[in-house]
């Protein structure tokens, strides 16, 4: 035998394995990313991967080496603050990596220097002085994985992503995020009495149908936030609104998949849906 | 042929490290993307651009907006209001018309100069532009400058382009000598409208046109958007999204209509 066998005793797995490989790439629909992202995801959301990272969004577009990645944790903001603080007042992008942020726009009191300029929230500006930095520009995630076990104490537990069930949280008082950065409500149009009872959505069969509830959504959104980028105005007009697209991050996966209750939560939308509930 | 064999094995795996990078660096999500500030209402003009072998042209309406009202250029000089309508070449622009009216080196930079060749200024490359749409900094720069000092709006180009007129931060040019006509004063006094919102629990609209008439005149939008009296165009939200009568401008120009509360805005 030739020492080329040595280097590769693995060969006819590894051909396998690459003609495998060959047959995913070829199937990835035409936007590259989403399969590999969905991969991502599914490696990050429970059980696969701890509560407490789920909805964390690393901001490493400069990737420099000298200062680690800051990591944003969607739990602590969103235990105190609606999505429609950062996501419309703030302008916040609704996917990472297309908010335009430069460290002059923090600095000079845009997206997270709206908050965070010492007043309140700790401090980004380094005239403020404090060691702030490695708040956020974290190396070593373990004060916040054990600041979110101490936080998810008590609160309502559910099965899937934060493993919180921030709905039911809600409802029961025990978090309370403010509305708006102005003070008081919000200043947008309120929700009409058409789309305040929940929207029967058919689907292909009878027991997969889903209740939706705007009412929940507009708690903590504004129309603007899924109208019309994501979904139409007209009902059952959003074209390809499947469950595939939806996993693959579209439409509900938007938020549903990320930050809000991940899509294997099936009976939370699909309450007739009941198999795989465990309690 | 072992070696051989070998070498394939070899290839595909540096192949699928490469495309493994190639596919981790442009990991972005997808949800669907809004225009940056400074790129909403951009167009690109592209009718005969590219066939004659140069770039299409960039065209940026707030650059455009900051200075001059809309019927300057949509009604006294004649440019359609769907983007690819008004057919223009470069000799109508050399001729005097369309854009030509001001890029003529007297109002605005033009094309003629004695110190380049033709097709050699470097004013070609302020509009048929090497950059991308939303990738130009030089844009973003001049974009930021003006906003700063403007009140900031919630959608679009997040100015809001109303109160900077009201506040005389924006005083648009609506008049060009020999090419705008002498028309009345626009009487301001047909007040505002309250136009039904049809939903119960959603605020009615709020018209004003006065503040439409800051920008417009009436030929813009009457009869052919909107019939003249109140209540003979029935239109619906679905209608506008799509692009019609108030969805003409609102969502191309003027502020988007995910800016909801700034046309429902009465009786909040």
């Amino acid at each position: 035998m030739d020492r080329r066998g040595a280097i590769f005793p693995l060969r006819p797995i590894l051909r396998l394995f690459l003609l495998g490989l060959l047959l995913v790439w070829m199937t990835v629909p035409a936007r590259g990313e989403d399969r590999f992202e969905l991969a991502q995801t599914m490696r990050l959301i429970p059980p696969n991967g701890p509560l407490t990272r789920y909805g964390d969004i690393t901001f490493d577009s400069f990737r420099s080496g000298k200062v680690p990645a800051a990591i944003f944790p969607h739990w602590l903001h969103r235990a105190r603050y609606t999505c429609r603080v950062c996501h419309q007042e703030l302008k916040f992008a609704m996917s990472s990596g297309q908010t335009r942020m430069s460290r002059a726009a923090l600095i000079g009191g845009k997206f997270c220097g709206a908050c965070h300029n010492g007043d309140q929230a700790f401090s980004l500006r380094p005239k403020d002085g404090g060691d702030n930095c490695g708040r956020c520009h974290l190396d070593n995630r373990e004060d916040l994985d054990k600041k979110f076990a101490s936080f998810a104490e008590g609160l309502p537990e559910a099965e899937f992503g934060n493993g919180i069930d921030w709905a039911e949280a809600y409802a029961q008082n025990l978090v309370q995020p403010v509305d708006s950065l102005s003070g008081g409500r919000r200043d947008t149009i309120g929700l009409p009495k058409k789309l305040q009872k929940p929207l029967n959505l058919g689907t292909s069969a009878a027991r997969s149908s889903v209740l939706f509830s705007h009412e929940e959504h507009y708690a903590e959104m504004d129309c603007a936030n899924c109208h019309p980028d994501i979904f139409t105005i007209v009902r059952n007009g959003t074209e390809a609104f499947t469950m595939e697209k939806n996993i693959y991050g579209w439409y509900c996966g938007t938020c549903h998949m990320r930050v809000a209750f991940p899509m294997n939560d099936c009976h939370r939308c699909h309450p007739e849906m009941k198999n795989g509930r465990r309690f | 042929m072992k070696g051989w064999g070998d070498k394939v094995t070899a290839i595909g795996l540096v192949l699928v490290l490469l495309v493994g990078t190639g596919l981790l660096a442009h990991a972005k999500g997808n949800a669907p993307k809004r225009l940056p500030a400074d790129e909403y209402g951009t167009l690109v003009l592209n009718n005969y651009s590219e066939k004659a072998g140069v770039r299409p042209v960039v065209f940026r309406h707030w650059v455009h907006r900051a200075r001059h009202t809309c019927r300057l250029c949509h009604v006294d000089i004649g440019f359609a209001m769907a983007a690819g309508e008004t057919q223009m070449r470069e000799e109508d622009n050399r001729a005097g018309q369309f854009c030509g009216t001001c890029h003529n080196g007297k109002e605005a930079f033009g094309w003629e100069s004695d110190r380049y060749a033709d097709n050699q200024n470097p004013n070609c490359e302020r509009c048929h532009a090497k950059s991308a749409i939303g990738r130009d900094p030089i844009n973003q720069r001049h974009f930021e400058e003006l906003r700063k000092n403007l009140p900031e709006g919630r959608f679009g180009n997040e100015i809001d382009w109303a109160a900077a007129s009201r506040l005389k931060k924006v005083v648009p040019r609506d008049y060009i000598e020999g090419v705008s006509f002498d028309r009345p004063k626009l009487k301001h006094d047909q007040g505002d409208l309250n136009l039904d919102s049809k939903l119960a629990g959603l605020p009615d609209i709020f018209f004003s046109h006065k503040e439409h008439a800051v920008w417009n005149s009436c030929e813009l939008c009457h009869p052919d958007l909107f019939a003249l009296k109140v209540g003979t165009s029935d239109y619906s939200m679905q209608e506008i999204f799509a692009g019609q009568y108030c969805g003409v401008c609102h969502g191309s120009v003027a502020f988007p209509l995910q800016d909801c509360g700034r046309c429902h805005a009465k009786n909040q």
